[in-house]
């Protein structure tokens, strides 16, 4: 091992020790048997997600393989800790780019782009097959506006999945847009909080900002609309700013806002050209 | 700046945040931000950040996540600027 990396070497295992150290220990265990079961499950469940959107709702992504392929290519060659940031605008959002992200075969053996998910408890924990689904798909239940040591419990978590190599999917709006745009004014700053927090423990986190929406998708929905073709774009970011602590939030935050504002642009530029 | 001043201005800061103009209006120390103003949980921080602006003091996260109340913020900023 060269010096550059064993210091490389060094500094991820002092950052996991530093958000080690955030997690109690019925926490880490908890993590690690979900993590296990998900990677025991997954290949066998997650063929049912396919078919469901694939055949059962007749979705289709233009152009997806070769942006899947590029996305991969550019995240190869680091395994630093990966955000994952889309647009919001339907609540299965996050099922469709878990699909999108990450081919059935591979469920097997990579799953660093099936990011873990914060969808919000109220939505699906009393129905026990959804909260199993839920568990098994990797997803950490949140509530929102929840006490104090609730969030920080939560977000340690995630500060513990990420500097191990994980993905977390995080809506950075919030909510789903209920302007059928990218809301650029009422955002939350919890994405700006954890990718300071990395930053402080020396990590570099990179955020992949994905914008998707189906052609025939206007407003916020439930679900998008059955047969929808969907258009997909992405950047992948290292948000940077030269402020400390909130304010820090809050400029990450508007960072990675303001580039999925920038990618919806494209995409209704686009949509002009080809009207 | 005596307490009165400091409450008057954090009314002024708070208002355009409060999707409840007439709970301000109604509004006294007692009054709690998030609940009773119907303030965005997000723009809390907007709120704490001019906070720091207007007085020119500094909040860390803890001292923010103690101000629920028109009071708290008031005193926590009094305390804050001695």
């Amino acid at each position: 091992m060269d010096d550059t990396s064993e210091t490389a070497h060094l500094t991820k295992r002092s950052q996991r020790k530093a958000v080690r150290a955030l997690l109690s220990p019925k926490d880490r265990v908890g993590l690690r048997i979900q993590a296990l079961l998900a990677r025991i499950f997954l290949p066998v469940l997650y063929p049912i997600y396919l078919v469901l959107l694939r055949f059962g709702l007749g979705y289709r992504v233009r152009g997806h393989r070769q942006t899947l392929a590029r996305i991969r290519s550019e995240l190869r060659h680091r395994r630093d800790p990966l955000l994952i940031c889309p647009n919001h605008l339907t609540m299965i959002d996050s099922i469709i780019l878990l699909w999108i992200l990450t081919p059935w075969w591979r469920t097997f053996w990579d799953l660093r782009l099936f990011a873990w998910n914060t969808p919000e408890k109220r939505n699906f924990a009393h129905v026990p097959v959804l909260r199993f689904f839920a568990y098994i798909g990797r997803c950490i239940e949140i509530i929102r506006q929840a006490p104090r040591e609730e969030t920080q419990k939560l977000l340690a978590r995630l500060k513990a999945l990420l500097v191990h190599g994980q993905s977390v999917m995080i809506f950075p709006e919030g909510k789903r847009s209920r302007s059928g745009r990218v809301d650029t004014e009422g955002f939350a700053y919890g994405v700006g909080k954890i990718i300071d927090d990395l930053r402080l423990i020396g990590a570099s986190p990179r955020v992949l900002c994905i914008y998707l929406r189906g052609r025939r998708q206007t407003g916020h929905s439930v679900m998008p609309k059955r047969g929808e073709s969907f258009y997909l774009d992405y950047a992948l970011i290292e948000p940077q700013t030269e402020y400390r602590g909130m304010r820090a939030h809050r400029d990450i935050s508007t960072t990675i806002v303001q580039k999925l504002a920038e990618l919806e642009g494209t995409y209704f530029a686009s949509s002009d050209i080809s009207r | 700046m005596d307490r009165t001043e400091v409450y008057n201005k954090v009314v002024e800061i708070i208002g355009p945040f409060a999707k409840d103009p007439e709970a301000l209006s109604k509004a006294d120390e007692k009054t709690n931000i998030l609940t009773d103003l119907k303030v965005n949980s997000a723009r809390l921080v907007d709120i704490i950040l001019d906070f720091e602006d207007k007085f020119d003091i500094e909040i860390d996260d803890d001292a923010a996540d103690q101000i629920m109340t028109l009071g708290d913020a008031v005193d926590k900023i009094v305390e804050i600027k001695g």
